[in-house]
């Protein structure tokens, strides 16, 4: 573009700038504002007809030159007299420089958007730092250049948007801001449909700012820990004993949900009865109803001196307040709907034509669902134990009603911030956190190697013709 | 000796839709085409006869035995559906073994008949393949090969050739013909396409909105149409250049 300028226009421009150059210098100095004589504007005149001289002898970029010129000039007449020392003068100066060198580039070589989101970049770096922050000129300029390094793709503006907001806005949880925005980012930048929608990825990126939410607070607890603290704690004999409550009730309960509730979810996957939307809605109430409601209902109904659970205890010597029983009673009535939802829809996604097949392959009706429904509807189902053993594992709110001791690691988790306060009960409830987390994904990994449909990937049974 | 199998009147309701009156018989190595528009209830009698449906008034003999209240694993009707309906989560070798273990075979013996089968239909290679990774026409043999190992009294196809791309359909016919020939399985084979009965059928059974409307060999239907549908869509221009039946 100005590299096709013609030799002589090229003179002339060059000339007309040095001139308005040397006439400004020359008022400057005579209205006195500038010492005339002054050994930086000296220095700014000799740089500016050197950037002249190497303007017009070689066959530079033009708008470079010249507005290498004029920032140079600027500075000379505003960052020179508001810098506290010539060294952050010159700093702010080499700053500007690449600043310019790095906006001329977007400019002339990648499309108009490049510039604009620089230039916005820019801006909002100025508000934020010495607008909003005081005394933050230095980091100023430390984040310009990270801007200029990261201009040239609009990934790695983004990343460092993440970096700069999470270092400003999000304190003290920077850390747990970057990783959670980073994960964002991420996603969406990876995110492949068949046919390209930046609708569905505009969703997808509000979607996770909700996600954030549930992420943020979790991070916050995981890594705001020390892991010393976190390793003292789990040497507590009384943590001890709660996580193995824990993992025990939660592990009989989920059982017990398995035996009950799968054979349940395929009788109502596969037949059609009187009732059975009664049913469905009979299965959701555990979600519905609040936890204490649920606590108070099963007290009254398995507590002392209540008809039933005095039946129980005089018959069988069944206590339930304050017993594992107890625990796994009211974990049972919340983690069912979690298991039995999960396995209906893991039996309906099982078309009825295979069993058909098996059908007239000689398979009994109990054949067909043991060697074809059940291992198709296997992952699905354990998906559903998985979350209804996190459900179980997690309750709290029954079971204060119902037995609030042996502790279980919520009810644990309760009366520690009940007696020592949030600072105190914060390595406990890490370390909870983290045993809940591992176990999930774990119970999730071991999911991938249950028997399904093999071969292409994901493949949709019973592949139409 | 009483026809292998013998339908007499048979009615079943599946609320919205219905046989009715159904009649039909099949003797041993019969190879019996059944022909009709979509929707017209040759997959719902297919699924009778295999004892999928509860059936209604009539009945429905095997062997002189009445098997209409039996349940399909009683039957030793084989039925390969439309769309093939491979198990996903079992091999080739799998799916075509599935029924042999209800038959009290040794594993030695189950093997040897599945790879015998296998290498009758030329699926031979495609032993340790997951369904999902295969072909239309594929999946279509080895559903056929799961049923026929199981020397079934009846082979009940369900539109064998839909779903089977044109390259492969001379092949699948080859298959069906030497099933018939060599085997000499008594054969009920649906299809809506008239060219594909010409090719295949002795043997015919016209079917509309839930009824049999005529059965004979195509010559017959050809020459002596018993209603004017059976003329119509046997009759069609499709025929225009049929020179003489395959029978």
């Amino acid at each position: 573009m100005s590299n096709r300028v013609r030799p002589l226009s090229r003179l002339l421009v060059v000339c007309g700038i040095l001139a308005a150059h040397i006439v400004g210098h020359v008022s400057l100095a005579l209205t006195g504002y500038l010492r005339g004589l002054e050994f930086f504007n000296l220095l700014l005149l000799v740089g500016n007809v050197a950037i002249g001289a190497v303007l017009l002898r070689t066959e530079r970029n033009l708008t470079l030159g010249a507005g290498t010129m004029f920032l140079v000039a600027a500075h000379g007449l505003i960052g020179h007299r508001l810098a506290p020392d010539a060294l952050t003068s010159g700093a702010i100066l080499m700053v500007n420089v690449l600043v310019l060198y790095v906006g001329l580039n977007l400019y002339t070589r990648l499309p108009l958007r490049y510039w604009l989101a620089f230039v916005a970049s820019y801006g909002a770096l100025f508000v934020i730092f010495l607008r909003l922050l005081s005394n933050a000129e230095a980091l100023f300029l430390l984040f310009l250049m990270g801007l200029s390094a990261c201009a040239r793709s609009m990934r790695l503006m983004a990343y460092f948007w993440v970096i700069t907001l999470s270092l400003t806005f999000f304190q003290p949880y920077h850390w747990e801001a970057m990783l959670a925005l980073g994960f964002i980012l991420t996603a969406a930048f990876a995110a492949r449909g068949r046919v390209a929608s930046p609708t569905a990825v505009l969703f997808l990126v509000c979607g996770l700012a909700l996600v954030f939410l549930v992420l943020l607070p979790v991070l916050v607890v995981m890594l705001g820990e020390d892991v010393r603290n976190i390793e003292r704690v789990l040497r507590d004999p009384r943590v001890r004993a709660a996580v193995a409550t824990t993992m025990k009730t939660a592990s009989i309960s989920t059982a017990v949900l398995l035996v009950g509730g799968v054979p349940l979810a395929y009788a109502v996957s596969r037949l059609r009865f009187t009732g059975k939307a009664l049913v469905l809605s009979l299965i959701d109430i555990p979600i519905v109803i609040p936890q204490s409601v649920a606590g108070i209902a099963l007290v009254r109904v398995f507590g002392r001196q209540q008809f039933i659970g005095e039946a129980l205890f005089a018959w069988f010597g069944l206590r339930f307040e304050g017993t594992l029983l107890g625990i796994c009673l009211a974990q049972v009535f919340v983690a069912m709907p979690f298991l039995v939802k999960t396995a209906i829809a893991a039996f309906d996604s099982v078309p009825e034509d295979l069993e058909i097949s098996a059908r007239t392959l000689g398979a009994s009706s109990w054949e067909a669902f043991r060697r074809v429904a059940l291992p198709l509807a296997a992952r699905g189902i354990f998906l559903g134990a998985v979350l209804a053993w996190a459900r179980a594992a997690g309750e709290f709110g029954a079971l204060l009603f119902i037995a609030p001791t042996p502790e279980t690691a919520p009810v644990a988790a309760y009366n520690r911030f009940n007696s020592v306060g949030l600072v105190e009960s914060a390595p406990l409830v890490a370390a909870l956190l983290i045993f809940t987390l591992v176990m999930f994904f774990l119970l999730q990994f071991v999911s991938r190697w249950l028997p399904g449909a093999r071969g292409a990937g994901e493949v949709s049974f019973g592949a139409a013709a | 000796m009483a026809p292998l199998l013998e339908i007499r009147r048979l009615h079943l309701d599946l609320g919205g839709f219905a046989l009715a009156e159904i009649s039909l018989s099949l003797e041993r190595g019969d190879y019996l085409v059944l022909l009709g528009p979509s929707g017209c209830g040759k997959t719902t009698l297919l699924k009778a006869v295999a004892g999928v449906y509860r059936t209604g008034a009539g009945q429905l003999f095997l062997e002189g035995e009445d098997v209409g209240g039996w349940p399909p694993q009683r039957r030793r009707v084989s039925y390969v559906s439309q769309t093939a309906d491979l198990f996903p989560h079992l091999d080739v070798r799998g799916n075509i073994a599935f029924g042999l273990r209800y038959l009290g075979l040794r594993r030695t013996e189950r093997r040897r008949r599945v790879e015998r089968m296998a290498e009758l239909l030329g699926i031979g290679s495609l032993l340790s393949r997951w369904p999902a990774t295969l072909s239309g026409g594929e999946a279509k043999r080895v559903a056929l090969a799961r049923g026929l190992v199981l020397t079934p009294r009846v082979l009940l196809l369900d539109e064998p050739l839909a779903g089977v791309d044109p390259g492969a359909r001379a092949a699948m016919f080859g298959v069906l013909r030497m099933i018939h020939e060599d085997l000499r399985t008594a054969t009920i084979h649906v299809t809506h396409d008239r060219d594909e009965a010409r090719a295949m059928g002795q043997r015919c059974a016209i079917m509309r909105s839930g009824r049999i409307e005529q059965v004979g060999s195509l010559d017959e239907l050809i020459a002596a149409p018993l209603t004017p549908f059976v003329a119509e869509f046997i009759g069609g221009a499709a025929f225009a250049f049929a020179g003489g039946s395959d029978g």
